[in-house]
């Protein structure tokens, strides 16, 4: 309605500007006030008598009735439709209310001359703010009422009677689907209101059960289909319902189903829809692509599909905010599949409906009828269509679970960019690689050529791959719960199998993109960028040889940007780089140095300005260093030797270093919860290192005290900041283990109880469950060292089974296996200490089956730590034919890793 | 001190009081309407609501300050506004048996949001199964136009075209200039002139 007035200057001339304004909004006031009494009044009418005023009087005005219309339409302020005393309208007399919206009024009424009971609906006379507009509304009305289908409520006549607008259809004895899913929601929580006898008699014919039967699938599909039958029916006859939604698919008690409202939605607003591209339909079910103007038969599929999604889940699909955030919602599509909202629903089920509701259209069923007809498939137990969804469609669908904007938007702009090969061949190496996993690898490496060819000819498009990778790449490593915040290099993101899956993926595609354009002068950045990701993957793959490869490459292209183009995100690329290829380096000294060579480049550049990005990567540097040199001393508490000893030292001067920083970085900018953080996990580290010494200096105490404090200071200045609580729960149970003044059993307890109410708010979050596994393993250290036995193993006990299951979980995770060997080692102690070798023995032996699995070096130290503690339980009891047996394992396990190894 | 100078054409404050809950019932109506969250408005009738406000208006009328506010009206909307606050905080209270949709306290209470609170209510309403047999219009792109304005610009727009208001009025309520206040709102409808003939979409923020 807007796009047609030129705009012009949004102010006149200033001597004339006060007095205008008041004129214009003089005469915007009395046109609101006309529009409000009913008057028919026109936009170009007060234009066109005062012409003296600046254009600004026509865009005000089309504003005061687009919102004024808006009111009426959404307020059901407008005035009620004044009846005739007899309240009769034309051969209609109206017996008793029964339903109001925003935009009429229905009644039950009865048609005289064939005594029927009707529903007629009664629009409001401010509905229509024109003459055009009752054309419209009454051409789209009679080709409605030609729409004869046994599943589309009719219309039978369309009038108007005393200035009052109506239209009569039969008065259906259903209710919506909206009610009947609000019904299920309600019956759930187990106080609802009494229901409604007719929603009763539908919820007893669906008959869901809980969980539900497989009776109610089949149900569904039916009814579905039968819905889809009618808007195809419409279809076909060139109307499009344009709001499909629950309220307007009814159910009768005996599940007869009736698709309600057809076209007049349209009809009211078709006008403005066509002329500004403005949207129609109910936010809710609106389909993604309507918000860009779009609308086709398809978004009624769409509409269908989310309403048989929420009646089959027994619940409503987008969580409630604002309207800004609903429309993100929706346009990152349909959160979840009918399996994961209901564990027992059918596979196929699930898929036809996820096909119904893809976020873009072209995914979609073609036609109302092929959704039906895959609904009857379905039902009839044949196979479905929709099986043969892409694994494209698969990865953006993950994407969408995962509640990536940033992915989707790049994805989507991928897709947009289909004419363009590259983008495509990036799209097919996803594709082939998830879909023919390790058997395919030929031809997957034919499609990574053919995506390397369009690389030659795309390279802009092939840098929008790469970025949209890297995004999925950060979301599947960064995303994982809290820990979004980057850390130090030391905490591995923790992969389920299908995002594994996915990341080989993402492997094959940086591995091509690198060594396609590790030459090209532009994008040698880059390509290092993705050798080093590449790396990444390989890493938490357990795959430390792949990953070695991939990082000496990227170091190696990285170092060859020429030294004037060496900026600070070179450094500090170069310094993540070296840490993860410090992670998996088997020469902790080579290593060490090269960390300690970044950690030069950045000492240089970041003297000048503390508080900088550079700082932060140089804490979390010397952390990693720190951390680097701790884990290769596996069993490091309580051993002399001097290795470990260097080790550990090494350790404490990186994360004394590191809290220094950090120091520097609070101080400039004290409100900076990142900064604080890192101080806090900083100071944390540092006394978990000094602790590991040999003699732990009463300062450590002082550092995690101080950790401590900061950490309650941060949890007042920002109360409820979970990553603030789970250090919190860290530092405090660390504190109690060591004894710091103040924080005795009962902090431990607290965190404990802490720890335990986290993983209950988050379950199945692996940083939780870490947390709990080291809160626990601490008191079961504290219970053991004051001598209370059974405590002690209790905790141990629950600790461990944590630590399996999370190894389980996560198997390319190692460190949960070596901290998993290291609680049963402490157990084994307690058993010992108190007179049970043999059981200590047992639990062992068993630790280290799980141990010889792996091929991890630091694995195999704590593993060697465990034969020589096995042998000394051996000896103490007396049985060398057990110590043999032990001696032989160790040597067959350590030959060729350790040459010359001999346990003693 | 000076009583014999009435600003209410010879009426004292009292039988003012009742003129307007009498000759401006509509527009009270019409605040409350407005104003009065979703989950409650099944609940409350609207004359109630306005009872309850004439009862407080009534008990509060000594701290009515004629040189303050020149119109009652003004002050008038002012406790039905506290009213339904009040009336909201009493409901949410008991509303453990359930029935509404959840509404946090806060998002009630907090009167800085009220009127985006509405532009929500709008959507969520056409969902509301009293509704369902009837046919709600949906302008989402007006709505969202509406909701993306500052909050001075769409309070005003609320005020004029939801409520009612007048451009005196408005100024009132708002403590403007009435000159600024209808600059005020011109400036807001040109700009929702301006995102509406945007064809991207509406710009937030």
């Amino acid at each position: 309605m807007f796009s047609a007035t030129p705009t012009g200057p949004a102010m006149a001339e200033p001597g004339q500007d006060d007095a205008a304004e008041d004129r214009i909004e003089h005469l915007a006031d009395e046109f609101a006030a006309r529009l409000r009494n009913g008057a028919r009044v026109t936009v170009d009418e007060v234009v066109a008598a005062h012409p003296d005023l600046p254009s600004r009087l026509r865009e005000v005005l089309q504003t005061v009735l687009a919102v004024e219309s808006l009111k009426v339409r959404h307020l059901a302020m407008h005035p009620e439709p004044r009846l005739p005393s007899d309240r009769r309208l034309g051969d209609f007399r109206i017996v008793r209310e029964v339903g109001r919206g925003g935009m009429a009024i229905v009644y039950e009424a009865v048609q005289e001359s064939l005594a029927r009971v009707v529903a007629l609906k009664v629009l409001p006379q401010t509905a229509f703010l024109d003459d055009e507009q009752v054309v419209r509304f009454q051409n789209e009305a009679r080709i409605v009422s030609r729409l004869w289908h046994p599943h589309i409520v009719p219309v039978h006549t369309v009038g108007v009677d005393a200035g009052v607008h109506f239209f009569a259809m039969p008065l259906i004895a259903g209710v919506g689907l909206d009610r009947v899913v609000r019904a299920m929601q309600e019956s759930r929580c187990r106080d609802g209101a009494p229901l409604d006898p007719t929603v009763a008699a539908v919820l007893a014919h669906l008959d869901r059960g809980e969980p539900a039967q497989p009776s109610f699938w089949l149900r569904l599909a039916k009814i579905g289909a039968d819905f889809a039958d009618a808007i195809e029916h419409a279809h076909c006859h060139g109307v499009i319902h344009r709001d499909v939604k629950p309220s307007n698919l009814l159910l009768e008690a005996d599940g007869k189903a009736w698709v309600s409202d057809f076209g007049i939605a349209k009809c009211l607003d078709q006008e403005r829809a066509t002329r500004t591209g403005q949207m129609l339909g109910t936010l809710h079910y609106v389909p993604p692509e309507q918000f860009d103007g779009i609308y086709d038969a398809r978004g009624d599929v769409y509409g269908l599909g989310l309403s048989l999604l929420e009646l089959g889940g027994g619940a409503t699909t987008w969580p409630g905010g604002s309207i800004p955030a609903l429309v993100e919602h929706i346009r990152r599509g349909v959160p979840h599949t009918l399996r994961q909202i209901c564990r027992g629903a059918p596979r196929d089920l699930s898929l036809v409906l996820q096909k119904a509701t893809a976020c873009n259209p072209s995914e979609r069923y073609v036609s109302a009828a092929e959704f039906a007809a895959d609904l009857r498939r379905f039902a009839a137990g044949r196979p479905i269509l929709a099986r043969s969804a892409s694994v494209a469609a698969r990865l953006l669908f993950w994407c969408r679970r995962n509640r990536l904007a940033a992915v989707c938007a790049a994805a989507s702009v991928l897709a947009i960019g289909a004419a363009s090969l590259a983008g495509w061949g990036a799209f097919w190496v996803t594709d082939r690689a998830l879909g023919a996993q390790h058997a395919a690898n030929a031809r997957a490496r034919t499609s990574l050529d053919a995506a390397r060819r369009a690389t030659h000819r795309a390279e802009a498009n092939l840098e929008l791959a790469l970025e949209s990778y890297d995004e999925v790449f950060r979301q599947i490593t960064g995303g994982v719960g809290f820990a979004a915040t980057k850390d130090d290099a030391s905490t591995l993101p923790l992969v389920s199998n299908r995002e594994h899956e996915l990341l080989q993926a993402v492997l094959s595609f940086y591995e091509s993109f690198a060594s396609t354009n590790a030459d090209h002068p532009r994008l040698r950045r880059a390509a290092a960028g993705a050798f080093a990701r590449a790396g990444d993957i390989r890493r938490w793959n357990g795959d430390p040889d792949g990953a070695r490869a991939a990082y000496v490459r990227a170091v190696e292209f990285h170092e060859r940007v020429e030294s004037w183009a060496r900026d600070d995100a070179w450094v500090l690329a170069m310094a993540s780089m070296r840490a993860g290829q410090a992670l998996v380096s088997d020469d902790a000294f080579a290593a060490l140095a090269d960390l300690e060579s970044v950690r030069l480049l950045l000492e240089r550049r970041v003297s000048a300005d503390a508080a900088s990005e550079l700082a932060a990567e140089l804490v979390r540097l010397c952390n990693t260093i720190g951390v680097v040199s701790l884990r290769s001393s596996p069993l490091a508490s309580g051993q002399v030797h001097p290795y470990l000893d260097w080790c550990q030292r090494t350790a404490v001067l990186a994360h004394e270093r590191a809290v220094a920083v950090a120091q520097c970085l609070v101080a400039a900018d004290p409100s900076a919860l990142d900064s604080v953080l890192l101080l806090a996990r900083s100071l944390r580290l540092l006394a978990h290192a000094r602790l590991c010494g040999p003699s732990p200096a009463a300062a450590s105490l002082d550092n995690v005290a101080d950790s401590l404090d900061l950490l309650e200071a941060m949890s007042r200045a920002w109360p409820g900041t979970l990553r603030c609580r789970v250090e919190w729960i860290d530092a405090c149970s660390l504190a109690a283990r060591h004894g710091v003044h103040g924080f005795g059993c009962g902090r431990l307890t607290q965190s404990l109880a802490e720890a335990r109410d986290l993983v209950v708010l988050r379950p199945g979050l692996p940083e939780f469950e870490e947390l709990l596994a080291r809160v626990l393993r601490r008191s079961g250290e504290v219970a053991a060292s004051s001598g209370q036995a059974a405590a002690a193993l209790a905790s141990f006990d629950e600790c461990g089974g944590v630590l399996a299951a999370l190894w389980q979980r996560f198997p390319r995770a190692e460190h949960h296996l070596q901290e998993l060997l290291q609680v049963r080692f402490a157990q084994a102690n307690v058993l010992r200490d108190n007179g049970d070798p043999a059981q200590a023995m047992l639990l062992l032996e068993q630790v280290l089956d799980l141990a010889e699995a792996t091929r991890s070096p630091t694995v195999a130290l704590g593993a060697r730590a465990i034969d020589r503690e096995l042998l000394s339980l051996c000896v103490e009891l007396g049985d060398d034919e057990a110590a043999e047996r032990v001696r032989h394992r160790a040597i067959d396990r350590n030959r060729g890793r350790f040459g010359s190894f001999r346990p003693r | 001190m000076q009583r014999d100078v009435t600003p209410f054409a010879g009426r004292t404050p009292a039988e003012e009081l009742v003129r307007v809950f009498t000759d401006d019932r509509e527009r009270l109506r019409r605040v409350v309407m407005v104003r009065l969250d979703a989950g409650l408005r099944g609940r409350v009738d609207v004359d109630d609501v306005l009872q309850e406000a004439f009862l407080a208006a009534s008990t509060r009328l000594k701290h009515f300050r004629p040189e303050r506010c020149a119109v009652m009206f003004v002050w008038v909307r002012m406790v039905v506004m506290q009213t339904i606050v009040d009336l909201a905080r009493r409901h949410l209270g008991a509303r453990k048996r359930g029935g509404g949709r959840e509404v946090a306290l806060t998002e009630v209470v907090d009167d800085q949001g009220s009127s985006f609170r509405l532009l929500q209510e709008m959507c969520a309403r056409v969902t509301s199964p009293t509704r369902a047999a009837a046919r709600a219009e949906d302008s989402t792109r007006l709505i969202a136009s509406i909701a993306g304005m500052s909050d001075t610009d769409r309070e005003i727009l609320l005020l004029r075209h939801f409520e009612e208001l007048s451009n005196g009025e408005v100024a009132e309520v708002l403590g403007l200039q009435k000159a600024a206040a209808t600059n005020r709102y011109l400036r807001a409808m040109t700009r929702l002139h301006d995102v509406l003939g945007n064809p991207d979409g509406p710009r937030h923020g």
